[in-house]
């Protein structure tokens, strides 16, 4: 437990955290302005998806949306460890999120260059455009959350994880995973 | 000559198209795209700032109680100590 400080208090959050939750506050701001951005485009086109351009892999990335959520699950897993202070449990869920995160991030790699190949570039439309500019944020998103994922894990591993480097790491894969869904369904659907 | 100046502005201004609500959208799909977004975004911040509000209320009262709880079990370990 943390000691009290001079004043007879304890801190409410590790700093840590506290700064993830500010940066993700406005990156939900950021997500928000795309969404809207690509509704109003959606609303405006004669058709949609605008003729000529490939269909996106719904049921594909439906599947490897599971994978991302599965990850989530995990993470909740390693954190429930976390907080009881069983470092060794919360080794083997932890692994696992990173493995399934780092599977998503690959799948949808994939998916880019197989949609590049049928022609859906950032040009070829506003589908292209709106597609890798909303799934590009998010996959950096990820990659940077799957990075400190893996410092916590390396951290873990030497028995030096903070509260506040972990509640930082998994507050952004939390967002992450969050937020996927509701781009899946504005963009792919 | 500012009076000129004033009326030669007022005779000379036009209408500003700059609400893209009532002058951007051109079909009623996009219509209702510009007022659902801008809703979105209006209430979004607010909802986010409400919970934020919300939760550092929860915990400063989780986080106070049980401090005091710490300050009161030190006290008596002190006053045992001294007995």
């Amino acid at each position: 437990m943390e000691p009290l400080g001079e004043n007879g208090r304890s801190s409410m959050m590790p700093n840590g955290l506290f700064g993830m939750a500010i940066f993700i506050v406005a990156e939900l701001m950021l997500f928000a302005g795309m969404i809207s951005a690509f509704f109003i485009v959606k609303a405006a086109a004669p058709s949609w998806p605008p003729p000529g351009q490939p269909r996106l892999p719904i049921e594909a990335t439906a599947l490897n949306s599971l994978v991302l959520l599965a990850s989530g699950f995990f993470l909740i897993q390693a954190h429930r460890a976390f907080h009881r202070g069983d470092r060794d449990s919360m080794r083997r869920p932890l692994l696992l999120a990173l493995a399934l995160g780092s599977f998503f991030v690959i799948f949808q790699g994939s998916e880019w260059v197989a949609l590049l190949g049928q022609g859906l570039t950032l040009t070829s439309s506003s589908l292209g455009s709106f597609f890798y500019l909303v799934v590009g944020v998010h996959g950096i998103h990820a990659a940077a959350a799957l990075i400190l994922l893996a410092i916590a894990t390396v951290r873990l591993r030497r028995g030096y994880l903070s509260p506040g480097f972990f509640g930082a790491a998994e507050a952004l894969w939390f967002f992450v995973v969050g937020v996927w869904p509701v781009l899946y369904m504005v963009v792919y659907l | 000559m500012l009076a000129i100046v004033v009326v030669a502005g007022a005779l000379l201004a036009d209408a500003a198209s700059a609400c893209t609500v009532c002058l951007g959208a051109q079909t009623e799909a996009s219509r209702k795209a510009f007022v659902g977004t801008t809703a979105f975004l209006t209430f979004l911040p607010l909802m986010v700032v409400g919970g934020i509000i919300a939760l550092f209320v929860r915990r400063t009262l989780a986080q106070e109680a049980l401090d005091e709880s710490r300050r009161a079990g030190d006290l008596d370990a002190g006053v045992e100590s001294q007995g």
